[in-house]
């Protein structure tokens, strides 16, 4: 059974009354007003904000890469294992971040936690990188990578609670072109600041400078995590949002219960990611010899995917929260990345025309996409779900930029091409599958933003009704103390009815127990 | 069409255990007419094509080889012969990273021309019934003036069959064709040059009219399959193979490789520039297999130069590998043309073939539903 949406309380909070009384504290000033645009809006600039740092420094290396090798004494495939050791780690501690967040830190603590997880391993890089030990450095991108993946993990996991209904899609978009806008941010200044701190500093100790200068950054997201924890505790003791309302506990092997669309949303995202990032990795080339473009010329054209998703990708989630559909939205933007494709495959039309379709389609995407496991997973698990999302991105995103490698190595451009288009194909079948799928239950993922409004409304004052009923139904000869003590909730409530019927319970649905052991972790 | 057999002869008429390899023939017997390849390496490398009728022989005068005029000849007299040789060797100081050889800028601070080595040996030979290969290494040991060290290396090999070479550039070659490698290793000369970048001089002889020319063409194709990351073909025809594909051609991949181990990031490009007249050619092409075997003729025959050089901006200059492969044949007929594999058009049709299945499905899908919806409206109304 799935719980009632804690974002739904945000903003409909249980009683009225209540919530009006406690805010008259504040002045009812609408930036105080936790139910206001203001405040979730300066909520969102926070999310924003706390992705920033860990996106600007991801790329220091890239940025730096002549002075990294020069100064450090490190050669290509050296410089590769500050990258590898980033991202091969998150995949498996995506899910872990995910779910700790989910059972034991809550979102708040944990979100704070990734970022000073970040901060840590950004100023580890650092420090190996001014006393001139690489493995150093490699261990600080280790630490890093796990701060910094599950932090993207919290970063979608607060957007759901805060936008759910709202503005999610479009809240989706925006964090993504922020994300963009930190990395291109990072392209475009650390070579000027290398240059201002190579006039007092040289070799190594310079880029282990530059590399603390970047790394404030990162205290910058830290800080607006802690903001943004007060915020968000403020609303919830405002609004009387219940954590964790049902006492539903998050085990790790829930994740096998995860709803089939889930595991299809989640092989969507990998097939279709996988036609766009080893693409760009790889497209410089392609571009100046296909094309006959110089080297300036064909990083413009590549970097204008990104370019283009920074600007679109929050103005097509505005059109997806209006229309809602994700799965028309994603069938589209996955046929406009497949046209992309194959006009750079088969044609010599200037490669500008394919990128920025494609940077269209990504955008469009993007917005459509993540938003859709919010509405197939329970609040309670979402840090999970998104935090296997990731992992499975990561895994699928490392494991393909490998073998693109071998197949332009062996098959030339071409075949990588027609690669891409296989995978786009697999995406778009998979999204045509969870229409069939999902049509069959319930069609939420698909519904118009209206209907969707209805349907969630519905869904709510349904599971009121059962409970009521529940609650009214069952006579009083079996409570005990502690169920006066403790609110009823969903899980707590459908326990008792099934025992009451007979039905035997798992052991770890024994109620006290749960109480006992599992509280103290929330 | 494949030839019959191939046999290889060195130095044909005196013998391999003569001082050094000057000379390798090579017989490919075809059905109608046998096509003679010619390797050369007395001065400048050279690759000779003959095609002549079964019953002619080739004849070398070793006593006034290359000196004389005709001391190499075919009797009976072929029908077309075609030559292509490595005249020289340049290199320029690409002070502004074009990678392109500005030949108007012909002054000492910018370019250097450099003979060819002085000394060539062999390093292998191996025939077998499918191709024949030749590696010869060529080095400048009697004159240090200009070189300081360095080895400029060509492989020649000639297939049986048409098909394309097994390493990259992965050349397409018909059976009437020689593959040419050429590598320049380990270069270092006295020109102090910065940004040095090496460009080869190439030329091109056929007993054709002089009125007739070379014709260059660059072709783009969608398909880089068999070398990856290289998109283009160049072409030089004769007017005689672009005319009634009964001439000579040259053909190569605008690609050269920076290391042995040959792959798109160890690749640049190759430039080539405008086909030129040769003036003075028996003064400039003396003691050549060239001159040699055409003689005299050269004045009124075909006789073009073309430059190309290795290198392309932003690939760290000569210096940063030390090492430039590029790879050409030289055939007679038409230049054979490149096609989309079997397998990559299967999977392009499935790739754009099942979206479009997709869609029609489902729009299918969807009218159908909304007919039925209809159907059962009516029926309910009943």
């Amino acid at each position: 059974m799935d719980n009632i949406s804690r974002v739904e309380s945000v903003n409909a909070p249980t009683s009225e009354d209540d919530s009006e009384q406690e805010q008259q504290g504040c002045g009812g000033s609408s930036c105080c007003n936790p139910k206001s645009c203001i405040y979730r809006f300066c909520g969102l600039v926070l999310m924003c904000l706390l992705g920033f740092g860990s996106y600007f420094c991801y790329d220091n290396p890239a940025a730096l890469q002549d002075n990294f090798m020069s100064d450090l004494k490190i050669n290509t495939s050296q410089f590769v294992y500050l990258y590898s050791w980033y991202s091969w780690p998150s995949v498996v501690f995506c899910v872990v971040g995910g779910f700790l967040m989910d059972r034991v830190f809550g979102i708040r603590l944990g979100t704070v936690l990734f970022a000073l997880l970040v901060v840590i391993g950004v100023s580890v890089v650092a420090l190996g990188a001014i006393l001139n030990k690489f493995w150093l450095m490699v261990a600080g991108r280790f630490i890093f990578g796990i701060g910094g993946e599950t932090l993207a993990v919290a970063q979608n996991t607060y957007a759901v609670l805060w936008f759910k209904g709202k503005e999610l899609n479009m809240v989706f978009g925006l964090q993504m072109s922020f994300a963009r806008v930190g990395s291109t941010v990072n392209f475009s200044v650390m070579e000027p600041i290398y240059r201002w701190v190579s006039k007092y500093y040289d070799g190594y100790t310079c880029t282990g400078v530059v590399l603390f200068l970047a790394s404030i950054t990162t205290v910058v997201s830290l800080l607006s995590t802690i903001i943004l924890a007060w915020m968000d505790r403020r609303a919830e003791r405002l609004l009387k949002r219940r954590d964790n309302q049902s006492g539903e506990v998050v085990r790790i092997t829930d994740i096998k219960d995860f709803p089939l669309s889930f595991w299809m949303i989640a092989l969507a995202c990998v097939a279709y990611y996988v036609a766009i990032f080893p693409f760009i990795a790889l497209g410089k080339v392609f571009f100046i010899r296909k094309f006959n473009m110089t080297p300036d010329e064909a990083n413009t054209v590549n970097s204008i995917v990104y370019t283009i998703s920074a600007v679109s990708s929050p103005l097509f989630g505005i059109v997806v929260d209006k229309l809602g559909r994700n799965l028309i939205c994603c069938f589209v933007s996955i046929l406009v990345t497949i046209a992309s494709h194959a006009i750079l495959a088969f044609t010599f039309m200037n490669p500008f025309f394919g990128t920025s379709l494609m940077g269209l389609g990504y955008s469009m995407l993007a917005s459509g996409l993540w938003p859709m496991v919010s509405m197939v997973i329970p609040e309670h698990q979402l840090g999970t779900a998104y935090g296997v999302m990731q992992a499975v991105q990561n895994l699928g995103l490392a494991l393909i930029t490998l073998l693109c490698g071998i197949i332009v190595d062996n098959g030339g451009y071409l075949m990588l091409e027609v690669f891409f288009l296989a995978c786009l194909c697999i995406a778009l079948v998979t999204i045509v599958v969870i229409y069939l799928y999902d049509s069959n239950h319930g069609g939420v993922l698909n519904m118009s933003a209206v209907d969707r409004e209805v349907y969630e409304k519905n869904r709510i004052s349904a599971e009121d009704l059962e409970r009521e009923k529940l609650v009214a139904a069952g006579s009083m000869s079996d409570i005990t103390p502690q169920d006066l003590l403790q609110p009823h909730s969903d899980f707590h409530i459908r326990n008792r009815y099934l025992s009451r019927i007979g039905a035997n319970l798992p052991s770890h649905y024994s109620e006290n127990q749960k109480g006992l052991a599992y509280r103290a972790l929330r | 069409m494949a030839s019959d057999r191939l046999t290889a002869t060195v130095n044909p008429g005196r013998g391999r255990n003569s001082s050094n390899v000057e000379l390798v023939h090579v017989r490919a017997v075809g059905p109608n007419d046998t096509l003679h390849y010619v390797w050369c390496f007395h001065s400048t490398p050279t690759v000779l094509l003959a095609l002549t009728s079964h019953a002619s022989n080739l004849s070398v005068m070793w006593e006034n080889f290359p000196r004389t005029a005709h001391s190499i000849s075919f009797n009976p007299k072929p029908i077309y012969s075609f030559g292509m040789s490595v005249n020289k060797l340049y290199e320029f100081n690409d002070l502004n990273d074009t990678g392109l050889l500005d030949m108007s800028n012909y002054n000492e601070t910018y370019i250097h021309s450099i003979e060819m080595p002085d000394s060539w040996e062999m390093k292998n030979i191996q025939q077998n019934l499918e191709s024949v290969l030749l590696v010869m290494e060529g080095s400048w040991k009697n004159d240090k003036s200009f070189v300081k060290r360095g080895i400029l290396r060509i492989e020649l090999e000639t297939f049986r069959d048409q098909g394309h070479d097994s390493i990259l550039p992965r050349l397409m070659h018909s059976a009437n064709a020689t593959q040419l490698e050429l590598s320049m290793r380990n270069m270092a000369t006295n020109s102090n040059f910065q940004r040095g970048r090496f460009a080869a001089e190439i030329i091109l002889a056929a007993n054709e009219s002089s009125e007739s020319s070379v014709f260059p063409t660059a072709y783009r194709s969608l398909d880089d399959e068999r070398t990856p990351g290289v998109f283009s073909l160049i072409e030089l025809q004769t007017t005689a193979s672009k005319t009634e594909n009964k001439g000579g051609y040259v053909q190569w991949r605008p690609v050269a490789y920076v290391a042995d181990e040959r792959d798109i990031v160890n690749s640049t490009e190759t430039a080539f520039y405008e086909i030129k007249n040769i003036s003075n050619s028996s003064s400039q092409l003396n003691g050549t297999l060239m001159s040699a075997y055409f003689g005299t003729d050269l004045n009124i025959n075909l006789l073009n130069a073309v430059n190309v050089s290795f290198g392309a901006k932003g690939d760290g200059f000569y210096a940063q590998n030390n090492i430039s492969i590029w790879t050409v044949t030289i055939g007679y007929g038409h230049p054979p043309n490149e096609f989309f594999s079997l397998f990559v058009i299967l999977i392009m049709s499935f790739c754009l073939g099942l979206p479009a299945l997709i869609i029609l499905i489902s729009g299918l899908y969807l009218c159908f539903r909304r007919i039925s919806y209809r159907k059962d409206d009516l029926f309910l109304s009943e």
